[in-house]
């Protein structure tokens, strides 16, 4: 046991730790750069103020899961993920980013995900709850498509008075 | 030891069950109610309240004309019938005052005493600025008075001299109420519920509701006037489930009577559209007021020994389309939207099929996008590509804007999902945040047009005012006309204007952007309820007032009688509504009270769609068309 700790003293002491030091010191410097660049730029915006590291986000995330819907109006661009393919009658996470002219919607913006079977006329067995997360973003648990077929899903934005949705279909096996 | 037991438990053992109190009595007779007696008819006038008198019989208040009529708990309508002051022209309710007078309040809010002979007595003060009397009850243990008030969703609890001591908000269309008990219990129309709740309390609980929008025995559709019995149970008026449930105290259904009228005003037990009822207790006879049919049906205590048919007790409405107040035609296409407030949806349909046949239909009773409490005006925007269309949704103070992506071939099928929801707007909150608008009332919204350019014309009855909108509902402006528009029960899109009737200053009028005052079409009409412009120029209108579907030739003048007189003949309607001119020149009558269409050609050709027993043949062309449709079906 003494013998291990002594080693692990050393260690301490070893180039490799030093090198690490280094990298995580540049790290930081990198960091720290980015802040005050992203601090810089003027907002063109009050909601794009409090988003901008998000707004890079703005280009449609790829790869399995991931689907792009537009509102009716095409105000809103919705990208939305569920897992590929979505599972029958297991609950999961649906989650995604809305934008608006390119900028993540506003924190008080409210956004609604929904799923239903128009043909049977039915929606989700269990209700579930949409919660806003920062840069446009969106998260619905608890989702469970309890049924086969095509279900209809729903992404209602609203901003103040307004509602806006966006709707897709997802066929599940 | 066993003996000297038996011998005293014996007698207990053996006892008579006791005698029913009379409460149990009562309640039995209660159960058993439901026994047609007859039906009296009070046309042209409409009965609107009534109320049991303590020396048994009926008071009930007529609208055009108002006047005070008694009716007796054998059938028979009294001679004696009295004009009620002039400022209750509109009454929604009636109470007995120990003294003999009555208490009754207008639709205006005017809460009044008047004596047998419908003299004031005196007025009473009421709910203090703009509201609108819809029911009107004793408060518990009979201190004071309650009212209700469509405009603000509130209940008033009034002092014997008329003052307000307490207010509960949050009801959505408080449509009736009544005391049971020390508990206070009012029916809500948007929420299709029964709220009970303690006086005491600050605010009722809604959630805790009874009921919900439904067909089937403790379910309600539209409930209305409430009726209290025995201070243990009340008499519901479900009136789109036409009929009247029986609740106990504690929010059971136990018991039911009437179903839906098949024929044209049948009644014989039938009922139609009721909307108040009351009990006499000394004769155990109900009395059920059907405005609709313009009638009062009386019913008592059915023999227990003669089985009453299952048909009779209970017989499934879906709640389908019964053609609402309100529709609209596709422009330069193939469709009709229905509003249903019947059953909370609307309806779309291809319209130009003998039997215009349902596509999709959107909604359901609630609050979350897409489904409807009383859905009101509902009209096409122009030039949208998908088909588009507007609908305001009353009790959910919004509007809905849906599109139908519909590829017109062949075979026609059902679609589900075939409209899609748009975009919706919390109008109550717009007219807070856009200063122009806002108002001390919430808005209550009614009909609707879109004109050109895509400004949407909404009717806030609440306000008299018309707002526009533009095809983003932001806001663009109003019309209003102090003196001129009170409430606009019909808007339509006429070039660069729209036309408004007003049914109760039974006025026509024309509004125009940019114009202070609108143009007043010089016509006499009584009490107008649809109205359109046809492509020739005339204007067409449906008076509520006769049954009638008149035509204003181009440049003005006297209007003539296109279709006329309350019935369900070829040439009759009954209580008409909406009518829409499409760009070819075809007028679309809703005719309401026959649960019906009517189609004119351009060279005048009639043409009836809708419920089989309310078409002028009786549904016999209907009928042949099904054998054919089913023939070709087993051809194939």
């Amino acid at each position: 046991m003494t013998e291990f700790n002594s080693d692990s003293s050393e260690k301490t002491e070893s180039p490799g730790c030093i090198i690490l030091a280094l990298v995580f010191f540049s790290l930081l410097i990198g960091l720290a750069m980015l802040v005050f660049i992203a601090g810089c730029q003027s907002p063109s915006n009050g909601a794009a103020s409090s988003n901008t590291v998000a707004s890079s986000n703005a280009v449609a995330p790829q790869g399995p899961g991931w689907r792009t819907m537009t509102s009716a109006d095409g105000s809103y661009q919705v990208h939305l993920y569920i897992p590929d393919p979505a599972p029958l009658n297991q609950e999961f996470t649906a989650h995604g980013t809305v934008f608006k002219d390119g900028i993540p919607i506003s924190e008080s913006a409210e956004v609604v995900f929904d799923g239903g079977m128009p043909q049977h006329a039915h929606g989700l067995a269990v209700p579930v709850v949409t919660l806003r997360r920062p840069a446009g973003g969106f998260v619905a648990a608890g989702v469970r498509f309890h049924m086969g077929g095509r279900w209809l899903l729903t992404v209602d934005i609203i901003e103040g008075p307004h509602l806006e949705r966006a709707r897709g279909w997802v066929e599940i096996r | 030891m066993n003996l000297f037991w038996i011998v005293l438990l014996w007698p207990l053992l053996n006892a008579e069950p006791a005698l029913p109190d009379e409460r149990v009595r009562d309640l039995d007779q209660y159960l058993a109610l439901g026994f047609p007696l007859g039906s009296r008819s009070l046309a042209p006038a409409l009965p609107v309240a009534i109320c049991a008198l303590e020396e048994g019989g009926f008071a009930i208040l007529t609208e055009r004309p108002a006047r005070l009529r008694f009716l007796q708990s054998d059938g028979k309508v009294r001679a004696d019938s009295w004009p009620l002051p002039a400022r209750f022209s509109r009454p929604r309710g009636i109470q007995t005052l120990s003294r003999g007078h009555f208490i009754i309040i207008d639709r205006a809010g005017h809460v009044g005493e008047i004596d047998r002979e419908g003299q004031l007595v005196r007025m009473l003060p009421g709910p203090e600025g703009r509201w609108q009397a819809a029911a009107l009850s004793r408060a518990p243990r009979g201190e004071g008075w309650l009212v209700t008030d469509l405009l603000q969703g509130k209940l008033h609890h009034l002092d014997p001299d008329g003052h307000v001591q307490q207010s509960w908000s949050g009801f959505i269309e408080p449509t009736g109420v009544c005391s049971v008990g020390d508990h206070i219990w009012v029916s809500d129309r948007g929420l299709h519920r029964l709220i009970q709740f303690d006086p005491r309390s600050q605010q009722p609980d809604l959630e805790q509701g009874i009921g919900d929008h439904g067909a089937a025995p403790g379910l309600l559709a539209s409930p209305m006037g409430l009726c209290e019995v025995g201070d243990q149970f009340l008499w519901v008026t479900d009136r789109d489930n036409h009929r009247v449930q029986l609740f106990s105290g504690r929010g059971f259904s136990m018991h039911q009577f009437g179903i839906h009228s098949m024929l044209p005003r049948e009644a014989q037990g039938r009922l139609h559209y009721p909307t108040a009822v009351a009990y006499d207790p000394r004769a155990a006879v109900c009395a059920v007021i059907e405005p609709s049919e313009r009638r009062v049906q009386l019913f008592g205590v059915r023999d227990p020994e003669v089985a009453v048919a299952a048909a009779e007790q209970w017989q499934r409405v879906d709640l389908v389309s019964h053609y609402g107040r309100y529709w609209a035609l596709q422009p330069g296409g193939r469709l009709l939207v229905v509003s249903e407030p019947d059953s909370e949806r609307v309806s779309v349909l291809v319209r130009d099929l003998e039997i215009p046949f349902e596509l999709d239909n959107v909604g359901g009773p609630g609050d979350a996008p897409t489904r409807f409490r009383t859905p009101m005006g509902v009209d096409f925007m122009p030039g949208e590509e998908p088909s588009r269309w507007v609908v305001a949704d009353r009790g959910n103070q919004r509007l809905q804007m849906f599109e139908v992506c519909w590829q017109q071939q062949p075979p026609l099928r059902r679609e589900a999902a075939l409209v899609a929801l748009v975009r919706t707007v919390d109008m109550a909150q717009l007219v807070q945040q856009y200063l122009p608008w806002k108002s001390p009332l919430p808005p209550r919204l009614t009909a609707l047009a879109c004109g050109e350019g895509g400004t949407i014309a909404v009717a806030d009855d609440a306000n008299s005012r018309i707002l526009l909108l533009d095809r983003r509902f932001r806001p663009i402006g109003q019309f209003e006309a102090p003196n001129l528009l009170r409430e606009a029960t019909a808007i339509s899109a006429d070039g660069a204007g729209f036309l408004v009737a007003d049914a109760i200053r039974g006025k026509l009028m024309r509004f125009e952007v940019g114009q202070l005052r609108p143009q007043v079409i010089d016509v006499v009409c009584r009490m107008p309820v649809g109205v359109a412009a046809h492509p020739d120029g005339s204007i067409w209108y449906t008076n509520g007032a006769n049954h009638s579907l008149l035509r204003i030739p181009p440049g003005g003048g006297e209007a003539k009688t296109i279709l006329g007189g309350g019935g369900t003949g070829e040439r009759q309607l009954f209580r008409p509504r909406a009518v829409r001119i499409d760009d070819d020149g075809w007028v679309w009558v809703l005719d309401h009270g026959n649960h019906r269409g009517v189609v004119i050609s351009p060279t005048g050709d009639l043409r009836h769609f809708g419920s089989a027993p309310y078409l002028p043949d009786g549904g016999a062309r209907v009928r042949q068309l099904k054998k054919q449709q089913e023939k070709l079906q087993e051809q194939r």
